[in-house]
């Protein structure tokens, strides 16, 4: 967590940045087609910031899918961006290190053992995670495969996977 | 330790709710008219139709918070009571009456961040924390000032999960 809330949307900023980057090279072998808009966000930790989103669109200009901005200030995460498509929506997390760890104990004959583990498994470097399933409690690093099966899910729209 | 959590059927309904809305909106891109009859989205043009699912999923997604919260708070109120019940065991004095009457007649009125740090001591710091922050963003849902911008952002699983972490430990603690 950065001390100035300044500098929380900046870092927030930055990622964002880099996550676009990433899917616009991940898109741009296939027929879709990306452009980003301006938004603005109003938090009550910074007051209101522009910052970009990223459509996806396919060859004639409908819209399959966007990447909205959603929050700098998450509760236990550090930032959020929306991924929503025509079906549904993924929303998909920035962790700097670790995400929310917690103290787990466990008493067993008198004797208590106490330990960390974070609350979703999974996150173990910094970057942009999906966390799927309530029952596993998994989150998973977005990388190019995972970014095709969520805008697959929301969309319904298939990008043929080549190696 | 119970495998089953209140928090449970709220969240499963939330999932069919959302899945519901996805089935409608393939039948809007079906154009599949049979599926409509009896229902409001006979009588909506298709791009009111599509906002109104918009709507519905953004009502879904804030509510579904509310109702985490409501039946979260519920549960630690019904912890407080019980250990409030032991004032009443073996050689109950009229003090102790006293006190459990006086816990029992107030505690509805606590406010939520002071009954949470009560719980400090059987659940990490760092949840209750958090348990804290979800309530600040359902207070946020709950009024939708205009004028006041968005606490810090909770996801509709990252609620269900803080808040059912809780209520796990507290059911292995007590």
């Amino acid at each position: 967590m950065y001390e100035k809330a300044e500098d929380q949307v900046e870092s927030f900023r930055k990622a964002v940045e880099n996550l676009f980057t990433d899917i616009e090279s991940w898109l741009s072998p296939s027929p879709l087609k990306t452009r980003r808009e301006e938004i603005q966000i109003n938090e009550e930790a910074s007051g209101a910031y522009t910052i970009q989103k990223l459509l996806i669109e396919d060859a004639s200009g409908k819209k399959i899918a966007e990447l909205v901005p959603v929050a700098a200030f998450v509760v236990s995460a550090d930032g959020r961006v929306d991924l929503n498509g025509r079906y549904d929506k993924a929303i998909i997390f920035y962790e700097e290190a670790g995400g929310l760890s917690l103290t787990t104990s466990i008493t067993n004959d008198g004797r208590t053992e106490t330990s960390r583990v974070s609350l979703f498994k999974g996150i173990d470097k910094k970057g942009w995670y999906y966390i799927g399933d309530a029952l596993l409690g998994r989150a998973h690093f977005v990388d190019k495969e995972l970014f095709f099966d969520l805008l697959e899910g929301v969309s319904d729209y298939v990008i043929e996977k080549r190696s | 330790m119970s495998s089953k959590n209140v928090l449970d059927p709220i969240w499963r309904s939330y999932k069919t709710t959302i899945d519901c809305l996805k089935i409608a909106e393939r039948v809007l891109e079906n154009e599949n008219i049979s599926l409509k009859e009896k229902t409001k989205f006979a009588e909506w043009e298709k791009e009111e139709a599509e906002d109104r699912i918009y709507e519905s999923r953004t009502f879904a997604d804030d509510h579904v918070i509310v109702s985490l919260w409501a039946v979260f708070e519920r549960k630690l109120l019904d912890y407080l009571q019980k250990e409030g019940n032991r004032l009443l065991l073996g050689a109950a004095t009229n003090f102790s009456l006293q006190v459990h009457r006086k816990i029992e007649s107030e505690m509805e009125y606590w406010k939520s961040d002071d009954i949470l740090n009560i719980f400090k001591t059987v659940v990490d710091p760092d949840l209750i924390g958090n348990a804290k922050q979800v309530k600040k963003y359902r207070d946020w849902i709950a009024h939708k000032n205009p004028n006041k911008n968005a606490p810090s952002n909770i996801s509709p699983l990252g609620a269900y999960e803080i808040l059912k972490k809780i209520i796990m430990d507290l059911e292995s603690a007590m």
